[in-house]
């Protein structure tokens, strides 16, 4: 890794605690989100001869704070209690038959008791991750495609997808 | 403009982030479109939900401590480097620009930034290091003894003799001993006549 050539800008102290909140939700755990954030600045550290001043600091950052948790937590364990694709399709398809309807009640009776928060812990990662850098974080379509590495439209399906499904569990709070 | 391009922008409009054009656009076809005006209904209610009722996860002092010691650990050291290129640069009146501080302050500025991330496995690492550097260190010194290299040589050749020697027997003690010392060379100490409890009746070697 190159050593930085120039300092990093004093702004990103400011944003600690919200790379710090996105970590949170991403590993669930208090030390293992500042081991997360921690590594993040000292990444950002090292590469900040790569950033270009002027540009976005922000999403720059949240960038690289995602790119470590792949890195470095992804792979360490699975996700517990995510609703698998396949449940998702069930929850979003509007003209399900009898039986998919019946199955959807279930899942949504199973579900009735979440909280928002136990909501979103049941998203998978990357439709949480969108639906908290777009509603939380206030982030652009274009800044969460630069921060996921994916296409524009790729953040815009899976915010459709996720609000869809945060709906159908939250059904006893959004009418 | 149709349901497909006016929810293209649902988002940017609950964020008040469209131009004033598209956004009157937008609010124009969801005052025609009922599928449309449901939809933007649902998203502003979810993310309304979101905004208010998810926890926002603030970082502990500690953290914050230590990043604020992390970025201006590393801003001063980009301004000692600057400072020390501008004097060069005075110096010499060339204009010698050093951009990149040496290899060996780099590394170090490396390791330390590695510590400060890791104390706790750095910390664990050295100790076991250390361990290893003392166990291997005792091995050398134990196995270039001399003293100690001599006894293992001498009781080496001991076995040897005593092999050599199992072949033969015989009734007299001392003609067993006669041969061993023929072949080491050297002469023992007299061999044990025995007591009123104990006699020497034989000797195998």
């Amino acid at each position: 890794m190159k050593e930085p050539t120039v300092p990093l800008p004093a702004e990103a102290l400011s944003h600690l605690d919200a790379l710090y909140n996105l970590a949170r939700w991403l590993v669930r755990d208090a030390i293992e989100a500042e081991d997360l954030v921690q590594e993040t600045y000292l990444r950002a550290v090292c590469a900040a001869h790569q950033y270009q001043p002027g540009t976005n600091l922000r999403a720059w950052l949240f960038r690289i704070l995602r790119n470590t948790f792949f890195t470095q937590y992804k792979r360490k364990k699975q996700e517990p209690d995510v609703v698998d694709p396949e449940t998702l399709e069930i929850m979003l398809h509007t003209n399900a038959t009898g039986k998919l309807q019946a199955r959807m009640a279930n899942l949504t009776d199973k579900t009735a008791g979440l909280d928002l928060t136990a909501a979103l812990n049941r998203l998978p990662e990357e439709y949480r991750s969108v639906v908290l850098l777009a509603d939380l974080e206030d982030f652009s379509m274009a800044e969460i495609a630069e921060i996921m590495d994916c296409p524009v439209g790729t953040v815009k399906s899976r915010l459709f997808r996720a609000r869809g499904i945060l709906k159908h569990l939250l059904h006893d709070y959004i009418p | 403009m149709d349901c497909s391009e006016a929810r293209e922008h649902f988002h940017d409009l609950n964020r008040e982030r469209l131009d004033a054009d598209t956004a009157e656009a937008v609010r124009l076809h969801v005052a025609q479109c009922a599928n449309c005006a449901s939809a933007l209904h649902e998203e502003a209610q979810v993310r309304a939900m979101i905004r208010a009722q998810a926890p926002r996860y603030v970082a502990p002092p500690a953290v914050k401590a230590r990043i604020r010691a992390l970025l201006s650990q590393s801003a001063s050291a980009e301004q000692s480097v600057t400072e020390r290129a501008m004097a060069q640069t005075d110096g010499d009146g060339v204009g010698t620009h050093e951009t990149a501080p040496p290899a060996s302050q780099t590394a170090g500025r490396r390791w330390w930034n590695v510590f400060r991330a890791h104390p706790w496995t750095v910390g664990s690492l050295a100790g076991a290091l250390g361990v290893l550097l003392v166990v291997w260190g005792s091995w050398l010194w134990l196995a270039r003894d001399p003293v100690s290299l001599l006894v293992n040589r001498a009781v080496a050749e001991h076995r040897e003799y005593v092999k050599q020697t199992m072949t033969s027997s015989a009734a007299d003690p001392s003609a067993v001993m006669r041969k061993v010392q023929s072949q080491v060379g050297f002469a023992f100490g007299p061999v044990f006549p025995g007591d009123s409890q104990v006699q020497l009746i034989s000797g195998k070697a």
